[in-house]
Formats: C-alpha cells, sequence, structure tokens
C-alpha cells in the first residue's frame, strides 16, 4: 500500500510538471505539433522499454483482439484530457486550473469505480472532503496572493 | 469557458485513468503506455493531415523535449495505481501530489508564472484533504 500510495502521490506531482511543460510546448510549436512531440516520443519509448523487457502481447493480434474494446479508449480520452487541459490552462492560475480539473478527475473517477463496484458511499464522502480542501486551499492561495501583491505595491518606509 | 474546459479535461483524465487501468489487467504497463501513446500519436496525425497543417517538431527550448518521458511515466504511474485500488483513490491521492507540486511552483514561480507564496494558513485545507483520503483509505 505505501508503494501504491508514493507512486499515486508522484503521479500527481509530474501531472503539474507535465502540464506545464505541455503549455511552453504549444507556445513553440502549435497546439497539434505540441501534442505530437509527446505522443511520438512516448510511443517509441514504451515500444523500446516493452521490447527490452521482452513483452510479446503487442504481437499477438488475436490475444489484442480478445481484449474489450472500450478498454482501448483510454488513450482518446488521454488526449482530449490533454487538448482541454491545455487550452484552458490559459490566463488561469495553477492553483485555480488544479482546482477545477481535480473536481472533473474526482467524479469521473468515482463513477467509473461506482459502476464497476468498487466505490461506495464512503469513498463519496472522502471525495467530498478532498474536493472541499482543494476549494479552501484554491481560495486561500487567491487570499495570499491578493495579500501579497498589496504589501508589495506599498513603497518602501511606509 | 475555461473553467468548463478545465473540468471537461479533468473528466477525461479520470476516464483515462479507469480504462487505463483495466487495460492494465490485460497487458503490461509498458504495453498499456504504448496502445494509450499510440493512438493518441495516429490521431494527431490523421488531425494534422487533414487540417492539411505542417509537421514541425524542432525550435522548441531543450527541457520540452522531457515530456514523452513525462507522459510515459503518468501512463505507467496511474495504470499501476489505478489497478490496485481503483481510479477513484488513485485521483485522490494524486491530488494531494498536485497540490504540492502546484505549491512549489506558485511559490517559487517556475514557468514564469506569477509568484505566490506559501503560507501556513495553508495547512487547514491541507488536513481535509488528508481527512478525505484516510476516510476513502481505511
Amino acid at each position: 500500500m505505501a508503494l501504491v500510495v508514493t507512486v499515486a502521490l508522484l503521479n500527481g506531482m509530474l501531472n503539474i510538471f507535465n502540464k506545464m511543460v505541455n503549455v511552453r510546448a504549444k507556445q513553440a510549436l502549435g497546439m497539434a505539433n505540441g501534442n505530437l512531440v509527446n505522443y511520438l516520443e512516448g510511443t517509441v519509448i514504451a515500444l523500446v522499454l516493452a521490447i527490452a523487457l521482452g513483452e510479446t502481447h503487442l504481437l499477438d493480434f488475436s490475444y489484442l483482439s480478445g481484449i474489450p474494446f472500450p478498454y482501448y479508449l483510454g488513450g482518446v480520452f488521454g488526449l482530449l484530457a490533454m487538448v482541454l487541459t491545455i487550452r484552458g490552462m490559459e490566463g488561469v492560475s495553477v492553483a485555480v486550473s488544479a482546482v477545477v480539473i481535480l473536481s472533473g478527475q474526482l467524479l469521473a473517477g468515482f463513477v467509473m469505480d461506482a459502476l464497476a463496484g468498487m466505490a461506495g458511499l464512503r469513498d463519496l464522502a472522502g471525495l467530498c472532503l478532498v474536493g472541499l480542501g482543494v476549494w479552501w486551499n484554491n481560495r486561500r492561495s487567491r487570499l495570499d496572493a491578493e495579500a501579497q501583491r498589496a504589501a508589495e505595491a506599498v513603497p518602501p518606509g511606509q | 469557458m475555461s473553467h468548463l474546459l478545465l473540468l471537461l479535461g479533468g473528466a477525461c483524465q479520470g476516464l483515462m485513468t479507469s480504462f487505463n487501468g483495466s487495460l492494465s489487467g490485460s497487458l503490461s504497463l509498458m504495453e498499456v503506455c504504448f496502445i494509450v501513446h499510440g493512438i493518441g500519436a495516429v490521431m494527431l496525425l490523421g488531425y494534422i493531415l487533414l487540417r492539411r497543417e505542417r509537421i514541425a517538431l524542432a525550435g522548441a527550448p531543450r527541457y520540452v523535449y522531457l515530456v514523452g518521458f513525462m507522459g510515459v511515466a503518468m501512463v505507467v504511474s496511474s495504470s499501476f495505481c489505478a489497478s490496485r485500488i481503483g481510479a477513484a483513490l488513485t485521483m485522490a491521492i494524486s491530488v494531494a501530489g498536485q497540490m504540492a507540486a502546484s505549491a512549489l511552483v506558485d511559490h517559487f514561480g517556475w514557468f514564469g508564472v506569477p509568484v505566490v507564496r506559501w503560507t501556513w494558513k495553508r495547512v487547514p485545507p491541507c488536513l481535509v484533504i488528508l481527512a478525505g483520503l484516510a476516510l476513502m483509505m481505511w
């Protein structure tokens, strides 16, 4: 459990850094080319690592066709997520964007888990607390930013 | 409008995590990663060709080209966690990581964002987040 929690925490941190770099990629290369760099690199890196680790399912088309089709939709939703978040983050602070994105993530994650019988009312209550904490953190961040700007606007010695 | 895009983007990310977690029950993490990125690459190439745009991948700052490695790490880590503890708890724990990273980015002004220094008044909301996670995990 400790390993899973640690990996999930690191996933979250990487999520933010990845978004910032993707915004920069979009500014330098345009939306489509910026995203294409990400996906082409990821495809090649994953293929090389899969071969190096001796994983052979990718060559077995009968095996691949036996996997339920909806399971392959992760790639489609991943691309949509990237395009939507990059577009939406322009002109929005990191803290605000994080709150809104997280709300969408938590809601979708809960619905999918509930449909699979893996989540119940206690999980929903926990998610509501997490959402409340995120909203409160964002509000606090905004108030801190306003206070800091006000303090910096006062000339020295006054 | 930006907020709606971000909300939908987040929902798509949650759906991606859930579907990738299911796929990792049949394939290895690297195979899942290849499939996810491969499908995205094909869709993007199709989009670029349909719009008759030019494929131009050079000219960005060097650190931008680390994005592929980050993408692989994200898909692998989220699939690993979602297959074991579900998408909802994976996303919730990831929240704590995202809050920490957001605070660092804002505090130090990385990536050119305006500096917002962290204060101790941010501790109570963090405790609420941890309480929510505890409720889900135990």
